[in-house]
């Protein structure tokens, strides 16, 4: 990442920002120093010069007292902050970056999430790679009880549960993904809790096994594993262990992809006969395109992008080109998304000219195979504002170039409240015959808690 | 009622106790009549507004006539010009202007704005003009109406140093009046009409009754305005019929208003085949309600200075699909984040967004739609004045809302 040096002449913000005079910043706009964009906390438009002002959706300075107290932890948990440029003597300003970030988490956080993004507003504005304004609606009006009550009761909710995710598939035609009858009838595999679930469910086409990240429930790493439906005709039914063979889900007689880091997201592209896999990868530079054989093994053909942390990494191809479609965990969790594109699997790999291309707690992180649909390029992604996984967002892109992207959310799948999952749905792919899913539900699980914090305490770390 | 009706005739208002007057804001708004049309509607919510904000208002008027007789708040002076022709208000709106000298004369719509400045020019009243602009000046909206208001730029132009400020009802308007009406950007402000009232939401919770509400098998659309070739309802009916033929959904379509084409696209609908899918409901006052039970709200004008019912449709929570006209709609749903647009006079690719009807709500919630709603309050409207008019009258005082 290349952070600039802004020129900072002024005071400093409440949230503890740097107020730069955006001195030089635009030199083919500026004609002399009254020109010159300013941002500084307490000016408001109309201004005699051109002002750039970092305020939420509905127009408040984020300086604004007691503003980011009104968000925090409230619905719908995401909060819309945009970097708006007032022209002078004028109070109708251009939207020149927008992003909405989450509420929840801790009050610092949520106050350093501000900051960061705020940071990255005007970064990206001076070095010209803004975003213009978000393609979709802003985050609406914070509403329901405070946020400290709403924080404390989360809280304890962490303390006494934990996360129990299984795969379900749907039988329908990938062209009923737009449908808002898509999630009826789901077939889950294991509802009942158990010692490790499975999670991001990805097709391997050919073979009728899905792949899939195997993740103890409380600790430890994940690994790729491949599945298959029990009654299958290659279900090795012999070697299923107990707690998994009757979730009517048999794991296959040896991990794919089990080397001492954590990995998940097995994400898979079908081209001709060659099977491509890009596994998400805990550490920094560890995202490599791979070759997968029918008989899943994976064979390495490229990094991505050796200088980056990326959390689901989606493969797809668009107009003679490769894309992989990701999430920075460097610039946030669970809000942007960024793009690399290449001519062919092999790479190299180049990151798109906006970096990331959108952030939007409510539908950037991928969330299964992007897909094309009587024409419309239907991309999956995570609405995690309230919570990782809530649900999943769908998004259409309407334009995809190598400087160019926007897309628009056209519906949003939603966990069943009153199914065994109701918690989360957090990935959407499609094996040709049926969909795949994930479902989160939280289990009461004093025990495992307290285990995993004594098993902690006696090794000298503390738990993240 | 106590309206009190003074015509250009009647003596001079008395100037009584001036010392205690001294700080309140004096405001005139002048326009054409009281027809019912929606500029005349919100300048009548303006003045009411003004006047709860702690401002000495008088309506003036070309012509006392029109439906909204009826609704003139009580207590509001009047002005009847009691002219002919616009032109003709040019003397007695500067006689006016000489004799009760009001701070802030306010006018509306494109040729009166011509006849205020005139009588300002002539007048020498130190009164501050503020135009207001509802209408596009540019060619692609005089193209449908009357061919005198392509000069209406040219006015502005000539008149430019009697203009203290001009208010567009949208930016795209406001940006005309600084390109095309040659007034300076300092001088152009953006202020949305006032849509949603304080009784908004009561009047979208109004009973209504047709066989058609209610019914989640089959989507419904409405849409509403004047049946007139510029809302184009002709390619809303065309798109409908696409409509039906591309997907199985069975939807209708309610038509609210009424005008000279209601025949033309009855025959229209017929020919379609979709006598069973339309329904001609003629002008109704409760609009909103009909908005609430829709599916989705449909407006296809060729031209718009604002678009007042997409508002209602967003203040009810109903997703919107309007047409991509230069102005009004597109500066409404900010380019698509609060609703479909399409390209004007285009029924396929109109029809291709009335397929997405069912995913409307889910992409579009009502809770967004409804903050959307909120920036085109009375309220927020009428503060929005005052601030201008607070820049332009620094001494006088205004009042929060009674």
């Amino acid at each position: 990442m290349n952070d600039v040096m802004l020129p900072v002449e002024a005071a400093v913000w409440p949230l503890g920002l740097a107020a730069p005079v955006l001195s030089g910043i635009r030199p083919d706009v500026v004609a002399d120093r009254n020109d010159m964009p300013r941002l500084e906390p307490g000016l408001a438009p109309p201004c005699a010069v051109p002002l750039w002002r970092l305020e939420c959706a509905d127009g408040q300075p984020i300086d604004a007292r007691g503003l980011l107290a009104r968000y925090w932890h409230r619905r719908p948990y995401a909060v819309t902050l945009r970097l708006a440029c007032y022209p002078p003597t004028s109070t109708v300003a251009e939207i020149l970056d927008e992003v909405t970030i989450g509420t929840t988490g801790s009050w610092n956080d949520f106050r350093a999430s501000v900051d960061r993004m705020a940071m990255r507003l005007v970064k990206d504005a001076v070095q010209g790679g803004s975003r213009g304004p978000s393609a979709d609606a802003p985050a609406v009006a914070p509403s329901g009880p405070t946020g400290w009550l709403q924080r404390w009761r989360r809280t304890w909710r962490d303390r006494l549960t934990s996360e129990w995710w299984s795969l379900g598939s749907v039988d329908a035609p990938p062209e009923a993904m737009l449908s808002d009858a898509l999630l009826r009838d789901i077939r889950w595999y294991a509802p009942q809790a158990g010692e490790r679930y499975l999670a991001d469910p990805f097709p391997h086409p050919g073979t009728g096994t899905i792949l899939c990240e195997e993740m103890p429930r409380i600790g430890g790493i994940g690994r790729i594993v491949a599945v298959t439906r029990a009654g299958d005709r290659r279900c090795p039914s012999d070697l299923c262990p107990s707690d998994l063979c009757p979730s009517d889900l048999c794991p296959s007689d040896l991990p794919v992809l089990d080397d001492g880091l954590h990995h998940s997201y097995p994400c898979t592209f079908a081209a001709g006969e060659t099977v491509y896999c890009v596994p998400e990868t805990s550490i920094r530079g560890g995202t490599l395109v791979h070759i997968l054989s029918p008989d899943r093994r994976l064979t390495p053909i490229a990094e991505v992008a050796p200088d980056a942390r990326l959390a689901d990494p989606t493969l797809f191809r668009y107009q003679d080109k490769w894309w992989i479609a990701c999430t920075d965990l460097d610039i946030g969790p669970h809000d942007n998304l960024c793009l690399l594109h290449a001519l062919s699997p092999e790479g190299p790999w180049r990151r798109h000219d906006k970096w990331p291309v959108k952030i939007d707690v409510r539908g950037s992180r991928p969330a299964g195979s992007v897909v094309m649909i009587g024409g419309r390029l239907i991309r999956p992604a995570q609405d995690c504002a309230e919570g990782y996984g809530a649900a999943i967002a769908l998004n259409e892109v309407m334009c995809l170039t190598e400087t160019t992207f926007r897309e628009v959310r056209i519906g949003t799948l939603r966990p069943d409240p009153n199914g065994p999952f109701p918690n989360g749905l957090h990935t959407l792919t499609h094996d040709g015959e049926r969909f795949w899913v994930d479902g989160k539900r939280i289990v009461f699980d004093l025990a495992g808690k307290l285990d995993r914090k004594l098993s902690l305490a006696r090794r000298g770390r503390k738990e993240h | 009622m106590s309206v009190s009706v003074a015509t250009t005739r009647t003596a001079p208002r008395p100037r009584v106790n001036a010392q205690l007057d001294i700080a309140k804001p004096r405001l005139a708004i002048y326009m054409h009549d009281l027809s019912g049309g929606g500029i005349e509607r919100q300048s009548l919510v303006i003045a009411q507004e003004l006047r709860r904000r702690g401002g000495d208002v008088t309506l003036v008027l070309h012509r006392l006539r029109g439906p909204l007789r009826d609704q003139l708040p009580a207590g509001l002076r009047v002005v009847d010009l009691e002219s002919r022709r616009t032109w003709d208000d040019v003397p007695r709106l500067a006689a006016f202007l000489r004799r009760d000298r009001p701070d802030i004369l306010v006018a509306n719509f494109d040729l009166n704005n011509i006849a205020a400045l005139l009588a300002k020019a002539i007048s020498l009243s130190p009164t501050k003009v503020v135009i207001c602009q509802h209408n596009p000046l540019s060619r692609s909206f005089y193209a449908t109406e009357r061919r005198l208001l392509r000069y209406v730029g040219l006015g502005y132009r000539a008149l430019a140093p009697f203009v203290s400020m001009a208010v567009g009802v949208s930016p795209g308007l406001a940006d005309e009046l600084h390109r095309l009406g040659g007034l300076p950007r300092e001088r152009t402000v953006t202020i949305s009409n006032p849509v949603i009232g304080p009784d908004f939401a009561r009047s979208a919770a109004a009973p209504i009754e047709h066989p058609w509400l209610n019914d989640p098998t089959r989507p419904l659309f409405v849409t509403a305005g004047r049946l007139v070739a510029q809302k184009d309802q002709a390619t809303l009916l065309r798109a409908l019929a696409l409509h039906l033929n591309h997907r199985d959904m069975r939807s209708r379509l309610l038509i609210l208003g009424e005008g000279p084409l209601e025949a033309e696209l009855k025959a229209l609908s017929k020919s379609l085949g979709l006598d069973q899918s339309v329904d001609f409901l003629g002008f109704r006052p409760d609009a909103p309600a009909w908005f609430s039970h829709a599916d989705a709200f449909i407006l296809c004008s060729r031209s718009e200075g604002f678009g007042n019912v997409i508002v209602e449709a967003l203040g009810c929570g109903t997703p919107v699909i309007a047409s991509d006209c230069t102005y009004g709609p597109r500066d409404i749903l900010e380019g698509g984040r609060f609703g479909l647009l399409f390209p004007p006079g285009d029924p396929v690719a109109l029809a291709r967004a009335m397929d997405e009807v069912r995913s409307l709500h889910t992409r579009f919630p009502a809770e967004t739609l409804c903050q959307r709603a909120s920036a085109f309050t009375y309220d927020a409207c009428a503060a929005r004045y005052v601030e201008v008019f607070q820049a332009l009258t620094p001494k006088r005082a205004w009042t929060a809302p009674a």
